[in-house]
């Protein structure tokens, strides 16, 4: 019973504080009412003298926390799956601006090459011709105007002398003073 | 939206609550304000009732309504039937010279009655990126009303430009067109492809399954600025290989040997002449020319029979350049031997025909003379002794075995196939034996006597002539390579290489000097024919002139045949007309695939 009359003196407690907001809010709408008077709050349990118990947080089920702690769990999947869905959505758009935009140059690169294979060969057909015409100052190479070199005899494989063997190299550094 | 009416009540309520005159005054004005405020609420609801409803409506009528015909539009304009630029192969010479590629071109139609503006102002602004006049566009313009082809073949760059002039009724379509940069230089060998892209002559037929590639057109989506997406993009869409033809033919080679041959050509104003060079080792064909030819790129505007190669279509009675042959085959049968003597009367019958040598006016009769001789001096009566020493049936057999009368496999279209008589004509008769042992009587193609000559060179082995090296990729690596039948051995090296002996002194000190190269070994037979008749007999003017070299001769790699065809005037001889271009050719091949000199002592003279 004890607990129950501090209970209900903890609901008092408890009741008095929307009282207080609910009078200031009340003046609040009358504006410029007179004759307010200003509020106490009266102790009711007068000469009661002992300490109050400070409310104790309630344990709550298992149950409820391991709810909580989903749900807290599950914002957090929820926020990094949105940052995540939006990042591939954001790259797929990407991805494929980016593929057009190579698939052009590709084709601008193919048809470079077959313009300068074409001019190539022409320029080459074109020079072949002018080489032809007399005074272009070209003559073709004949044997007459060839010069052939005899390929050296092969020479005996010298055998290797036995060098001596290397003095050991000396370092940097002074050895001695 | 359900609660501020809730609200308004207690309102009320605090209204009544409230008293004194100047308040009344307050109250009324407040009343309005709450009154008007309710209205405004009202009115707003409503505005977005009506607003959401009509948003519905016209929801409906997209998503239901239209929907078919929107999605058709959308498709028309996102759908793209996009058919991937895949050129037909490129074909390369043997060292790498481009002689044939594809591009793309446009063809420019006009619909004039899609045009926005003046038919004149459309004109004006094509007419300078066309190349043409103003008035001659505008009167290809007036010409109809729709389908007016402007030009049928436009570059890439151009196309683009007509196409950034955003003119209305102008459509670009695109097509291929095979380029021939090198244009009339390896045309005999490359060939040409038709308005349709088809192969029509020379390699771009023969090998049109190796050079053919077919695209299927992919449906792509296309984004609002026109860029393509790639989600369905089908595997392989990029992966287009990069392989290319390569022929065994050398277009510098080529062009030597077109100027020589033109030039004899226009000396001796001769019909037509061709000029091949065969590799002995493997039947490879370094070049085949023929003149007159055509440009492939302007294909049209030629006769239909340059487009044939006459070195391989159209037969001639070979003459003396067949002797060395027969010689051969007389040494292979052991009918005769290298050091045999024969009587050359200069004149004989047979079979009551008179058979004479081509000098027998001038020289009479040369008594006795060595097989060596026989060649070296082209004596036709010597050569029909040689031939008399070997029995009918096993010269007949031979002459079958080098393949007489058949086609030599090369890898070009519409070969022609030799005439030879049949066994039982040419055992009966001698006459025809006789006729056979110099050349006549019978025909066969240029490429055949090289083939045949080839076996002379290479060690009596008989090769396929061919033109294609392979599929190789832009590195060089191989990816396909043609299946050639083996080769045959017919001679044995040692024949072979007496036969070749012989046919040096013909142009050391014979019929053939006008072929000696300074510093070289050269082998070779000079021919002088006369022209069958289709009617039958030999007209009487018309004669066909050969030179068969066989260079270097130490080390035998090249048969080099030139014929030139009706070369008029007295002097028009194998070693007047044909031999120069021998010569000439050795030449080229000393530069283009470096042959040292066969003596080095003996060191050219420098010019």
């Amino acid at each position: 019973m004890v607990t129950g009359s501090k209970l209900n003196s903890q609901k008092k407690l408890f009741r008095q504080q929307p009282s207080v907001g609910g009078a200031t809010g009340r003046r609040k709408l009358g504006g410029g009412v007179n004759g307010a008077t200003p509020l106490t709050v009266v102790p009711d349990h007068a000469g009661y003298g002992s300490v109050r118990r400070l409310p104790v947080a309630r344990q709550l089920p298992v149950w409820l926390k391991l709810l909580l702690v989903a749900q807290r769990g599950s914002v957090v999947l929820a926020f990094v799956l949105v940052v995540a869905a939006l990042t591939v959505y954001s790259s797929t758009v990407y991805m494929q601006q980016l593929w057009s935009k190579n698939y052009r140059n590709l084709k601008n690169y193919q048809r470079s090459e077959r313009q300068i294979i074409a001019a190539n060969e022409s320029l080459k057909n074109q020079l072949a011709q002018q080489a032809l015409r007399p005074g272009s100052g070209l003559v073709p190479q004949t044997a007459a105007n060839t010069i052939f070199l005899q390929p050296a005899p092969q020479r005996p494989a010298q055998a290797r002398e036995a060098t001596p063997p290397q003095p050991e190299s000396i370092p940097d550094a002074p050895v001695g003073y | 939206m359900a609660n501020p009416p809730r609200s308004l009540p207690s309102l009320r309520y605090r209204r009544r609550f409230s008293g004194g005159g100047d308040q009344s005054l307050e109250t009324g004005r407040r009343q309005s304000k709450v009154r008007s405020s309710a209205s405004r609420l009202v009115l707003i609801w409503a505005i977005l009732l009506v607003s959401t409803s009509l948003l519905a409506i016209n929801l409906f009528r997209l998503q239901i309504g239209q929907a078919s015909a929107l999605k058709e539009m959308a498709q028309e304009q996102q759908q793209l039937y996009l058919r991937p630029f895949v050129p037909r192969r490129q074909i390369v010479d043997r060292a790498g010279n481009v002689v044939a590629l594809d591009r793309p071109v446009f063809t420019l139609f006009a619909h004039p009655r899609l045009f926005k503006q003046d038919k004149s102002a459309v004109a004006d602004q094509l007419a300078p990126m066309l190349n043409r006049s103003t008035a001659d566009l505008l009167k290809f313009l007036n010409a109809g009303e729709t389908g007016i082809r402007l030009e049928y073949s436009i570059s890439e760059d151009v196309a683009d430009r007509v196409a950034d002039l955003r003119i209305d009724g102008l459509e670009l379509i695109q097509h291929q067109q095979r380029l021939y940069p090198q244009q009339d230089v390896a045309a005999d060998v490359v060939g040409y492809v038709n308005l349709d892209h088809e192969g029509q002559a020379g390699a771009e037929l023969s090998q049109r399954d190796v050079l053919e590639r077919t695209v299927k057109p992919v449906r792509l989506k296309r984004m609002g600025d026109g860029s393509l997406m790639p989600d369905q993009v089908p595997n392989g869409f990029l992966n287009v290989d990069d392989l290319q033809l390569q022929l065994t033919i050398d277009t510098r080679l080529h062009r030597v040997a077109q100027t020589a041959l033109k030039q004899q050509m226009k000396r001796f104003n001769a019909k037509r002449g061709t000029v091949l060079v065969m590799d002995v080792r493997d039947g490879s064909l370094l070049t085949l020319v023929s003149e007159p030819t055509y440009d492939p790129n302007q294909f049209y505007k030629y006769p239909i029979e340059r487009f044939k190669n006459w070195a391989l279509s159209d037969l001639y009675e070979p003459g003396s350049t067949f002797k060395p042959i027969n010689v051969a085959i007389a040494l292979q049968t052991k009918a005769i031997k290298p050091d045999s003597v024969f009587n050359d009367e200069g004149q004989i019958f047979v079979g009551g025909w008179p058979i004479q040598n081509f000098d027998f006016s001038t020289s009479g009769g040369r008594g006795a003379v060595s097989v060596s001789d026989i060649v070296k001096y082209s004596s036709n009566v010597g050569m029909v002794h040689i031939v008399e020493q070997m029995k009918p049936d096993v010269y007949y057999t031979w002459l079958k075995k080098l393949g007489l009368g058949e086609k030599t496999g090369i890898d070009l279209p519409s070969e022609g196939k030799g005439q030879f008589k049949d066994r039982k004509l040419f055992l009966e008769s001698p006459i025809e034996r006789a006729t056979t042992s110099f050349g006549q009587g019978f025909s066969l193609t240029p490429v055949q006597l090289a083939q045949m000559h080839a076996t002379l060179a290479n060690g009596g082995r008989l090769v396929t002539p061919h033109i294609v090296q392979g599929l190789f990729d832009s590195k060089g690596q191989p990816y396909w390579q043609p299946n050639l039948p083996n080769s045959r051995q017919i001679f044995s090296p040692e024949v072979s290489q007496t036969v070749l002996l012989m046919m040096e002194k013909v142009v050391q000190d014979g019929t053939g000097k006008t072929a000696q190269v300074e510093g070289y070994r050269v082998a070779g037979k000079t021919g002088t024919a006369q022209k069958a008749n289709p009617n039958g007999g030999y007209y009487d003017n018309a004669k066909i002139t050969s030179f068969v070299g066989i260079f270097p001769v130490d080390a035998p790699r090249f048969v080099i045949v030139a014929v030139v065809d009706e070369p008029q005037g007295g002097d028009a001889f194998g070693s007047t007309v044909a031999a120069p271009i021998v010569k000439t050719m050795i030449e080229a091949l000393i530069s283009t695939d470096k042959v040292p000199p066969s003596n080095p002592a003996a060191k050219p003279k420098v010019q």
